[in-house]
């Protein structure tokens, strides 16, 4: 398959070949990287989220217009270590997410705003390259936070997100491989 | 060819969901406009109209919404009346529905339209439900 850069505007492809070599950013510094193993992530039931759900801890509710849900932590996008997962979303209910990472900071996020990801994203963006996110299994960043706004005139009872994306299986190196292509697995 | 300019929109149901109508002089809300995060109001276009009536007699439906600028909110008819044939389903699809474009946003001539959209029945118990395409983000 095609080797992407890191935010084409076509559909998801991997971002390098097994055996290549990657410079990753996390907590503010480069961390060096040979990849090991590529698999996909196609969409599909088992990765898409319902924020209600997971706000109230299984018990379920409803989201009332122009309500939100705070930044919830997303299990099934968890890393383990020396583990990469390179995603786009999509939300299925008529909301907008936002995404969060290194816990609190911001993704998206102009110093006016943080833009999010509506039922409108994909008419603009039909591939959802602008939705493009990576979570990297080292400390502090093996984690990915959602929240949603309820933007209809109607009461809620699902909150759905659903993401599809590709899973790489990473070896540290002791520094950055000359052809390593970098990549921004946070926000700043 | 022509060119046409589509607009993005998002179709969905009634707000509401389904109303079973109060009958004048109540109005039945049966669209609410949702809004983004900038607390800017989407716009709603109606698309279908289905409803029963098995109230014993025709009934006039009228669509609206709310000046919201009068001392009491005053209904604002937008849709010319659409008739309820008694003991029938009655159903106006996107092809027969004017386009009329529910919106918080002030026209010239009139004062301040909530954009709402709600339901003027003429006597109560008539079952309405709509369809609608909003605009916006």
């Amino acid at each position: 398959m095609e080797v992407a850069n890191l935010y084409d505007n076509g559909p998801i492809s991997p971002i390098c070949q097994i055996k290549e070599h990657l410079a990753i950013q996390t907590d503010n510094s480069w961390k060096p990287f040979e990849v090991n193993f590529i698999e996909p992530i196609p969409r599909s039931s088992a990765l898409v989220v319902d924020l209600i759900n997971v706000f109230s801890g299984g018990v379920g509710g409803v989201l009332a217009p122009g309500a939100s849900i705070a930044g919830q932590l997303i299990p099934v996008i968890q890393c383990d270590d020396n583990e990469l997962i390179h995603l786009r979303w999509f939300v299925i209910d008529d909301i907008e997410g936002q995404l969060w990472q290194l816990s609190s900071t911001a993704r998206f996020a102009p110093r006016g705003a943080q833009a999010g990801v509506n039922l409108f994203t994909p008419t603009f963006d039909p591939w959802l390259a602008t939705t493009t996110f990576w979570v990297l299994g080292t400390t502090g960043n093996r984690d990915a936070r959602i929240g949603c706004t309820n933007l209809g005139g109607a009461v809620l009872p699902q909150a759905r997100v659903g993401f599809f994306g590709y899973r790489y299986l990473l070896e540290s190196e002791e520094r950055a491989h000359p052809n390593a292509r970098y990549l921004p697995s946070q926000g700043k | 060819m022509t060119n046409a300019i589509i607009r993005p929109f998002i179709r969905k149901p009634g707000s509401v969901g389904l109303v079973t109508a109060t009958g004048t002089p109540t109005l039945d809300a049966i669209h609410v406009l949702g809004a983004n995060r900038s607390g800017v109001r989407r716009t709603a276009v109606i698309r279908k109209i289905m409803c029963y009536n098995n109230t014993g007699a025709n009934v006039t439906l009228q669509f609206g919404t709310r000046d919201f600028t009068a001392p009491v909110p005053l209904f604002v008819q937008m849709v010319p009346d659409l008739v309820a044939l008694n003991g029938l389903h009655n159903s106006w699809g996107e092809d027969e529905i004017i386009p009329v474009e529910f919106s918080l946003v002030l026209l010239p001539t009139v004062n301040g339209r909530e954009g709402n959209i709600y339901l003027l029945a003429s006597a109560a118990n008539v079952v309405v439900a709509i369809e609608v395409d909003e605009f916006g983000s």
